[in-house]
C-alpha cells in the first residue's frame, strides 16, 4: 500500500494536492517510526527523494523536523543493498531526475551515511569471521544463511 | 560494509561536489571517529582476519585521501596520520 502510494506521489499534480493539506515531512518521519524494516525505509526514502525533486524547500523544512537527524539515528540498523542504493539516490538526486552523473545533490544525506557506516564497522569489529550485512543477513565466510526475522 | 566503503571512495575520486562535502569538520570527523573506532577495536582484539584486513585496508586509503585533500583541515590530516601510525596498521 505504502508503495502505491508513493508511486501516486511521485506524479506532480498529486504531489502538489497531498501536501497542500498534509505535512509530508512529519508523515515520512512517522512513517520511519523508530525501527522500519528495510523495505519501509527504502519507500521512505523514495518518498524522501520525490518530494526533493519535486520541492526546493523539501530539504530546509525536513530538517526543521530534525529529519536528517532521525534518519541518522534509524538508518544504522535497517540498512540493506536497496536501502543503500535508495540513498545514494538521494545524495546524487538520481532515479527521479533520470541522470547517472556524480552531482551530490543533497549533502544533508551524508551524516546519516557516516553513522550506517560507523555502526556496521563496530559490528564487524565484534564478529569479523561473520559476512555480515546490518539487515540480519548473516553467514559465516563463504556461506550464506539468511536469519529469520 | 565493503560496498559502501567502496562507494564512499569511488565518489570521492570521480564527483568533486562530494569531495566538498569534507569541507565540513564536522562531517570528516564523523568518518575519523569510525576509522578510529575500528582501528582501535580491531588493535584491542589483535584481530587478524582477512576481512577486517582488508576492510583496515580500504579506510586508510580512504583517509589518506582525506588526508591529502586540501580542504580537509590541518588537525584533521594529523589525526589521520596518527590514527595510520597505530601498531595494527605495520
Amino acid at each position: 500500500m505504502l508503495e502505491s502510494l508513493i508511486s501516486t506521489l511521485s506524479v506532480s499534480a498529486y504531489y502538489s494536492k497531498f501536501t497542500a493539506t498534509l505535512p509530508l515531512t512529519r508523515i515520512c518521519i512517522l512513517l520511519l517510526g523508530e525501527h522500519p524494516t528495510p523495505v519501509v525505509a527504502t519507500h521512505v526514502l523514495h518518498l524522501i527523494a520525490i518530494s526533493l525533486n519535486a520541492s526546493s524547500s523539501f530539504s530546509r523544512k525536513f530538517e526543521l523536523v530534525s529529519g536528517w537527524s532521525i534518519l541518522r539515528i534509524v538508518l544504522p540498523s535497517t540498512w540493506n543493498p536497496n536501502v543503500h542504493e535508495a540513498v545514494f539516490d538521494i545524495l546524487l538526486g538520481r532515479k527521479v531526475t533520470q541522470t547517472s552523473n556524480v552531482t551530490v545533490t543533497c549533502p544533508h544525506i551524508v551524516p546519516a551515511i557516516l553513522s550506517v557506516l560507523h555502526r556496521g564497522l563496530d559490528a564487524v569489529a565484534q564478529r569479523p569471521q561473520i559476512t555480515g550485512n546490518l539487515d540480519g543477513e548473516f553467514g559465516i565466510e563463504g556461506k550464506r544463511i539468511i536469519q529469520p526475522i | 560494509m565493503e560496498a559502501l566503503i567502496e562507494e564512499i571512495i569511488d565518489l570521492h575520486v570521480s564527483s568533486s561536489t562530494f569531495r566538498q562535502v569534507f569541507r565540513s569538520q564536522q562531517t570528516t570527523q564523523m568518518f575519523l571517529d569510525a576509522y578510529k573506532s575500528f582501528v582501535t577495536a580491531t588493535t584491542a582484539s589483535m584481530d587478524g582476519h582477512q576481512r577486517t584486513i582488508r576492510i583496515l585496508e580500504r579506510l586508510s586509503h580512504f583517509a589518506l585521501t582525506l588526508a591529502h585533500d586540501d580542504d580537509v583541515a590541518v588537525p584533521q590530516k594529523r589525526e589521520v596520520f596518527s590514527i595510520i601510525s597505530s601498531p595494527i596498521l605495520h
